[in-house]
């Protein structure tokens, strides 16, 4: 079963989108990272994540922009220019309302844009339809 | 004898002792005479004899030589010859000597001459002998014997020589001496005599004139002269003497006798011979007392055939005299023929020369005269008559020889006309050739010219001499050319008649119709100058004023002549002008004053300049005075204007506070003001010596370039730097301008030092260098701010909403899934919390979207308002379906702008507009086009809900201001706020009104496309 990684620092939005997603019915394995070097490391398996079972690539990449250490935008763009996750289906999941934040996640590469909606059942329903489309929908590269 | 003597007279007595004398010292001169010149003929022989005897002893000393010399062909005879003719000749000597007598006791013993001769003989004898006996002649002892023996025959005749010398010389002076006695003897003799003979005639005329009219006595007296003499009675000849019968070629007094002077007298001189008209002796001829004329010289077979063998010159003296008893003139003829000839014969050396001829006319008319003839006679024949005439009748007489020109014969009275001392000029053309005028004398030389070719040209004119005394001398020169046969002038007869006094008579007369000619001219050309004229005499008298003085004084002529026109001149410039006029009077200078003269029309004083000269005649002297005067009080105050321009100008330039500098095309400093003169530290005079280039060294690199562009009253400005005369320089704004000076352009250059401004200009420089410092200083504060604040909002939009997700998240959760476990109470109280931390999410929007209004780039495009409306309109309507409100939305409207910003604020207006009218009845929401200023669109958003109180209308724009409570109309009051930044940032402007439950009405004005282009963001 493809894995969904979720890249987000805010435990707070992470239990959410973790409801949301159960909610939905979704029992594909999601793992969570808490910054951009974590999220590189695990995509490549480098760092803290050079030992961790290759579950293989998953099949989306839920990127918060504002991240620490390395940004959600900087990750993007490296994935990008890594031939091993360089066809990784991204969806950048932000708070930011930002025109900029949208136009430059798309230029790096990014699958898919979805602003977090404040109101919670909104935000539910988002994450459930990202969820839905590209874990049952969307057939990946790999 | 003495009987008979004492029958004679003193006088025959005293003549006979004076015949008696000279006869006795006569015989006794001839004695001594021919005893003399015996003596000589003596000596002579002697002498002749001896230079014989010596030649041949040479001939025989050359023969000697050239025997000695062996010249083939001779012998001895070319020795011996010669010495036989010298023996010859001595012993003829010898022999003369011996038969010489002398007359004087003193005289040495002829004997003596002749032992000297003897010796002589001797020697030559020897000489002789030992060339006979010789028998080589040319062997060298012979030759020198002979040699010797020559030499002892030289020297005896060189002592024969001197000795005959000597005694020759003591012989002629002896006999000088006696011949000197004998001469006085017998002079005196003679001369007493003469005196005997004087005395005799002083003491006896009266016999004396007896014995001469006596007859016999005159007929044999003039029987015994020498010259011709004949007799006239009665109209023909009567007697005549041997000597005019020999001269006239007669044999007998008979042959000539009775003859007709026609026949006597050549017939050119018969004029002269005509009887007297009115004579006391009637029948004699008119004869003057002496004359030259010619006489026919006739044979008495040529007398009766008319023909003859020539004719004789002869002077003829005539008497009148009783002869026979009556009346008779008596003429004494001598042959002149030889003298006559002679001078013939001097003029033919310089060419075949006539004599004059006496001018006799044929005709006996008018000029037949007798005085005429006689006259002429006289002149012909009396040089004391031509004397007369030459002396007393002409003012000079000149007889020039035109084959050697340089020689003229000019009488005394020539000179003294002329005021020279005949004796200091000498008979040479050249002397008055130097004192004609030049003129005169080419005008004399071609009338000269003309006469020598053509004898009918007179040689007539009047010529000018300068005469000593540096005068001028008019002479009348007529002259006449003597010519030879072939017509040729050899002579030039002229004569002066002195005309000075006439033609100075004319000139004066001349002059005085010229003088009254010039005089009308004077006052016609007076009246018709636009001067006043007026003229004086030499002593300052006015005697003449013009008829524009009268008429500009008023005043008649008479009145004012004098010194009467001096009432008419200003009182106070009389002194100086009546000073002026004395002084040139006295000096005879050139006048010339300025004064004012009344002028009786308007009595004005006006100015004139007066200026005189003075006429002056031939000699110098002033014979009027002729003076204008000039109006120039129109000048004068031309002159006084513009000098008070120029004064005012000058004020003007020195006021000025610039520095002005004038200069002229190679840029020399023309004028220069008080404050150039200030500005540099050099005098004026200075400046004025030096070029522009010396005070802008700059200026001719620019090639004073504009100096030609420069059109009069056009100027440039340009910046330069001027240098001091200490050398230091400062900067200067010019303003050039090209100015006709006096008809000259010149540039004229402002200098304004800007020493000032240029410190005041740097430092303002330096302080916006500061201020742009600051400026950009603090634009990077801003721009580090803004980044800030859009990190601060960046962070706001995810970090504050991400606790407000969470607690509206976690409240929702709770409520679904804990719902059970929550009474209404708990239920209702996480409503709240969902409700607060959305209200919360939607502040946060706000902010950011009115953080957002001032961010970011600005982009212009055409906003279709209507199509907003219509959106705007149907999300309000699906979210408020149950609403019913009437929307009045112009077709077509739109502005430009950022089309994202401007929809903000349009939905933000229209739904204020829905919101208010949320209480109406019948909601109306009107969306129309308004008036606005040229390049502006506008549209309003009005409605007719709730409104606002006016009052309050300042607050409406204000952040988080809201005029309404919650509860009455929600909103979080940032939405006019953002609507306001946005259209202030496009440039435009946001006008509400309202009444309180009149509705409101928002007008937004934009600029449209021209303006928004061109309209920087601000």
């Amino acid at each position: 079963m493809k894995t969904l990684l979720i890249v987000e620092d805010n435990p707070q939005d992470e239990l959410l989108i973790r409801r949301a997603l159960r909610k939905a019915a979704l029992a594909n394995p999601v793992d969570v990272v808490r910054d951009g070097q974590q999220a590189l490391d695990w995509l490549w398996r480098e760092g803290e994540f050079a030992g961790y079972p290759d579950t293989g690539l998953p099949a989306v990449v839920l990127l918060d922009l504002s991240l620490p250490r390395v940004s959600g935008l900087d990750v993007l763009e490296r994935l990008r220019a890594d031939a091993r996750t360089r066809l990784q289906p991204i969806v950048v999941l932000t708070s930011s309302d930002e025109e900029r934040d949208r136009l430059t996640s798309y230029a790096h590469g990014a699958n898919a844009f979805v602003r977090k909606p404040l109101d919670f059942a909104e935000f539910a329903e988002a994450v459930a339809r990202i969820g839905v489309f590209w874990l049952m929908t969307n057939v990946g590269p790999a | 004898m003495s009987g008979r003597l004492q029958g004679l007279g003193w006088g025959e007595r005293a003549v006979l002792l004076a015949a008696l004398l000279v006869l006795v010292s006569g015989g006794l001169l001839w004695g001594v005479g021919s005893a003399s010149t015996r003596t000589y003929t003596q000596y002579i022989a002697s002498t002749d004899s001896l230079g014989r005897a010596r030649q041949a002893l040479t001939e025989a000393r050359l023969g000697l030589a050239r025997l000695s010399a062996r010249e083939p062909g001779l012998d001895r005879n070319v020795v011996l010859a010669p010495l036989v003719r010298a023996q010859q000749a001595a012993r003829a000597g010898l022999a003369g000597q011996s038969g010489l007598t002398t007359l004087a006791a003193s005289q040495p013993p002829a004997g003596e001459l002749a032992a000297e001769f003897a010796e002589f003989i001797r020697a030559l004898d020897a000489f002789g002998l030992a060339a006979l006996d010789a028998d080589g002649l040319g062997a060298p002892g012979t030759a020198l014997r002979l040699h010797r023996l020559w030499s002892e025959a030289e020297r005896s005749a060189d002592r024969l020589t001197e000795r005959l010398s000597a005694t020759l010389a003591g012989d002629v002076a002896r006999e000088r001496r006696l011949l000197a006695l004998v001469v006085g003897l017998w002079l005196l003799f003679v001369v007493g005599g003469a005196l005997l003979l004087l005395a005799a005639i002083r003491k006896d005329r009266a016999s004396r004139l007896r014995l001469l009219a006596s007859e016999a006595g005159q007929q044999a007296l003039l029987a015994a002269l020498g010259d011709g003499v004949f007799v006239v009675q009665g109209g023909c000849f009567v007697w005549a003497n041997p000597a005019l019968l020999t001269l006239l070629g007669y044999a007998q007094v008979e042959d000539f006798v009775g003859r007709d002077p026609a026949q006597v007298i050549a017939p050119e001189f018969l004029a002269l011979w005509h009887p007297r008209e009115h004579g006391a002796e009637e029948g004699l001829p008119a004869l003057p007392g002496r004359c030259e004329l010619r006489l026919l010289r006739r044979t008495p077979a040529d007398a009766e055939s008319g023909g003859g063998d020539g004719e004789v010159w002869v002077e003829l003296h005539a008497v009148v005299a009783p002869f026979a008893g009556r009346p008779a003139l008596i003429g004494v003829a001598r042959d002149i023929g030889a003298r006559r000839a002679a001078l013939s014969a001097a003029l033919a050396r310089t060419g075949s020369f006539e004599p004059l001829p006496v001018a006799v006319d044929a005709d006996a008319g008018a000029d037949a005269h007798y005085l005429r003839r006689e006259l002429y006679a006289q002149v012909q024949s009396n040089p004391a008559i031509f004397d007369f005439l030459q002396a007393g009748s002409l003012d000079g007489l000149w007889y020039w020889d035109l084959e050697r020109p340089e020689h003229e014969w000019m009488n005394a009275r020539f000179w003294r006309v002329l005021g020279y001392d005949p004796a200091t000029k000498q008979h040479l053309a050249a002397e008055w050739q130097d004192l004609i005028f030049p003129e005169d004398l080419a005008l004399a030389i071609d009338n000269f010219r003309r006469h020598c070719a053509d004898a009918r040209h007179p040689y007539d004119q009047i010529v000018r001499y300068r005469h000593a005394d540096g005068s001028t001398v008019w002479v009348r020169c007529r002259g006449i050319a003597i010519r030879d046969a072939a017509g040729r002038a050899l002579r030039m007869l002229g004569a002066h008649t002195d005309v000075t006094g006439i033609m100075r008579a004319e000139e004066a007369r001349s002059a005085a119709v010229a003088l009254a000619e010039s005089e009308r001219r004077l006052r016609e050309l007076a009246d018709s100058l636009p001067q006043l004229v007026w003229t004086c005499r030499p002593d300052g008298w006015c005697d003449f004023l013009s008829r524009r003085w009268v008429e500009y004084t008023g005043q008649p002529e008479a009145a004012q002549l004098g010194s009467g026109w001096l009432e008419h001149v200003y009182p106070d410039d009389r002194e100086r002008l009546v000073a002026a006029w004395t002084a040139a009077v006295a000096g005879g200078h050139d006048f010339s004053v300025e004064f004012r003269i009344r002028r009786a029309a308007d009595g004005a004083w006006r100015w004139f300049d007066t200026r005189a000269l003075p006429l002056r005649d031939a000699q110098g002297r002033i014979v009027r005075w002729f003076g204008t005067n000039t109006d120039v009080q129109a000048a004068r105050e031309t002159a006084e204007a513009l000098r008070a321009s120029e004064a005012r100008f000058r004020a003007l330039l020195d006021q000025a506070a610039d520095a002005i500098y004038v200069h002229d095309a190679d840029g020399r400093l023309c004028d220069v003001n008080h404050r150039a003169c200030e500005t540099l530290g050099l005098p004026r005079a200075t400046l004025l010596t030096m070029n522009v280039a010396d005070v802008d060294p700059a200026l001719p690199a620019a090639g004073l370039a504009f100096w030609h562009t420069l059109t009069p009253g056009e100027s440039l400005t340009l910046r330069s730097r001027h240098r001091r005369g200490d050398g230091s320089d400062f900067p200067v704004e010019l303003s050039v301008g090209a100015v006709e000076i006096g008809g000259e352009r010149r540039l004229l250059a402002l200098a304004r030092d800007i020493s000032e401004r240029e410190r005041a200009e740097a430092e303002i420089h330096e302080l916006n260098a500061s201020l742009e410092q600051r400026v950009a200083e603090r634009t990077a504060e801003l721009t580090a701010a803004n980044r800030e604040l859009d990190a601060f909002a960046y962070a706001v939009s995810h970090d504050l909403r991400a606790p407000l997700r969470a607690m509206s998240g976690f409240s929702t959760a709770l409520l679904e899934d804990c719902a059970g476990q929550l009474d209404a109470d708990g239920r209702a109280y996480l409503d709240q919390i969902i409700a607060g931390s959305r209200r919360m999410g939607e502040l946060i929007d706000g902010l950011l979207a009115l953080s957002r209004s001032t961010r970011g780039e600005l982009r212009r495009e055409r906003v279709d308002v209507t199509a907003i409306m219509a959106r705007v309109r149907e999300e309000l309507e699906a979210d408020e379906p149950q609403r019913r409100v009437h929307w009045q939305v112009e077709p077509d409207l739109h502005v430009w702008g950022d089309a994202g910003m401007l929809d903000a604020v349009f939905a933000n207006l229209a739904g204020n507009a829905w919101k208010y009218t949320a209480r109406t009845a019948d909601p109306v929401i009107r969306v129309h086009a308004a008036e606005a200023a040229t390049g502006f669109l506008c549209v309003c958003v009005s409605d007719n809900g709730a409104g606002f109180d006016p009052r309050h209308a300042g607050k409406l724009f204000l952040p988080f201001q809201r005029l309404h409570r919650q509860d009455e109309f929600p909103g979080l009051g940032i939405g006019l706020a953002t609507a306001q930044r946005i259209v202030h940032r496009h440039g435009g402007t946001i006008a509400a009104s309202a009444a309180p439950g009149l509705g409101a009405r928002f007008c937004i004005t934009l600029p449209g496309p021209q303006v928004a282009s061109e309209e920087p963001e601000s």
